[in-house]
């Protein structure tokens, strides 16, 4: 949280107030009521250029909150992979969703989250998004393809 | 193939006369049938079935070596059924006993793992049954989880209604199996209905308690003993529901 708020001031600081400054001078030069028609495409000119400026760096912010999030995600599961055994007590008490995807993938035992969807009935993606949650509580685990007939491009998990 | 648990909330059910008589029942409908023993903390079926390959299922569970072709003891012959009839016995030893229980939650996980791989192993055969301990252990709740179908019984007394009617709702309540009831040992129709009133599961059995099936004793197979009997002819029924639901 600290290092996320330190990120955002310091990216504010540096990089957007000599674009205001700019902008409230440009304003106060040619926003009066006898600016000629070369002084107001001027003032056009110049706002579409600092619009076009924050959306860059709103750009910029969100992703590098979306790193630092990614980074925070990526780091957990390390801290608690091998805690967790998902045995028949532990299968009990996860939700409803997440348990009919860890029973699947208890009966594959080895499988990509496609191959886990054909059995669940869901879309790829949502067992997608549920296997990664199983992945980072630290009862399943994920790896690219490494064994015989296995894709190495495809990610698989396994109990 | 279809696994099919029978367990119950308390013991004295009747569990293991059902899986022994069911097991017999589908075996000789010209099938290929095994039943494991999964009441490892009390075992029976030895009684009946004398193992000859020196390996248990305790053994199958606990060491990923040994397969279930290993320890599946051939009973046809003694069992005279028409369809193949492979039986895995749980140790009795009280050593193994000892064990079984005191198995931390890693061990446990690799128990559900190995029969989870029953169903690729037993590729071929039709049905198997899975003979379980009473209430919540973690070889009853990895037959369940393993399971197809569940036979869930029960006898008609206040705290098996009370006890059955709780594992269903706490239980068995999200796990997303095909589970049926079977009332044992009844002594009037009245029992039966104070059991279905209460308990909200298809009912696919209500048998009456007959004196004959523990005389004749474990070592025999009631079902092929006496076919004629109104015991065996509603462990057909039972089979025949079983399948259907």
């Amino acid at each position: 949280m600290w290092a996320q708020r330190v990120v955002l001031i310091r990216v504010l600081r540096v990089n957007s107030e000599p674009r205001l400054v700019l902008n409230r001078k440009t304003l106060n030069m040619g926003g009066g009521m006898g600016a000629t028609m070369s002084q107001q495409v001027k003032l056009l000119t110049e706002i579409a250029r600092g619009i076009k400026d924050l959306n860059k760096r709103i750009n910029d912010l969100v992703e590098m909150q979306a790193k630092i999030l990614e980074s925070r995600q990526s780091a957990t599961p390390k801290a608690l992979k091998q805690e967790e055994p998902l045995d028949a007590l532990t299968l009990l008490e996860l939700p409803d969703h997440l348990r009919r995807t860890a029973m699947a993938l208890h009966q594959l035992g080895r499988a990509t989250a496609e191959t886990v969807s054909d059995m669940t009935g869901n879309s790829r993606s949502i067992e997608s998004a549920y296997l990664n949650q199983l992945q980072r509580q630290g009862y399943i685990h994920k790896e690219r393809g490494k064994m015989d007939g296995e894709n190495p491009k495809k990610v698989y998990f396994h109990v | 193939m279809q696994v099919i648990t029978i367990h119950s909330y308390k013991g004295g059910t009747g569990k293991t006369n059902l899986s022994l008589n069911l097991a017999v029942s589908a075996a000789n409908r010209a099938k290929r049938v095994a039943l494991l023993e999964l009441d490892l903390e009390s075992p029976a079926i030895y009684n009946t079935f004398k193992n000859t390959r020196g390996k248990w299922m305790n053994d199958f569970l606990e060491k990923d070596d040994v397969k279930l072709k290993d320890i599946l003891t051939d009973v046809s012959m003694t069992a005279k059924t028409k369809g193949a009839l492979e039986v895995g016995l749980a140790n009795p030893e009280m050593s193994a006993v000892r064990k079984s229980i005191g198995g931390d939650r890693k061990e446990q996980l690799k128990g559900l793992k190995r029969l989870m791989s029953i169903r690729e192993e037993l590729k071929g055969y039709d049905y198997v049954f899975f003979d379980t301990s009473p209430g919540v252990t973690y070889a009853s709740i990895n037959a369940v989880l393993t399971a197809d179908r569940i036979i869930l019984v029960a006898k008609s007394d206040r705290f098996d209604i009370e006890g059955t009617d709780r594992l269903i709702a706490e239980f068995y309540e999200g796990l997303e199996k095909k589970t049926g009831l079977v009332v044992n040992r009844v002594l009037t129709p009245q029992m039966t209905q104070a059991v279905t009133e209460k308990i909200k599961i298809p009912l696919l059995a209500s048998i009456p308690c007959y004196c004959e099936v523990p005389i004749a004793g474990s070592h025999t197979i009631f079902v092929n003993d006496k076919p004629g009997h109104p015991y065996s002819q509603n462990i057909e029924e039972l089979l025949e529901r079983t399948l259907a639901f």
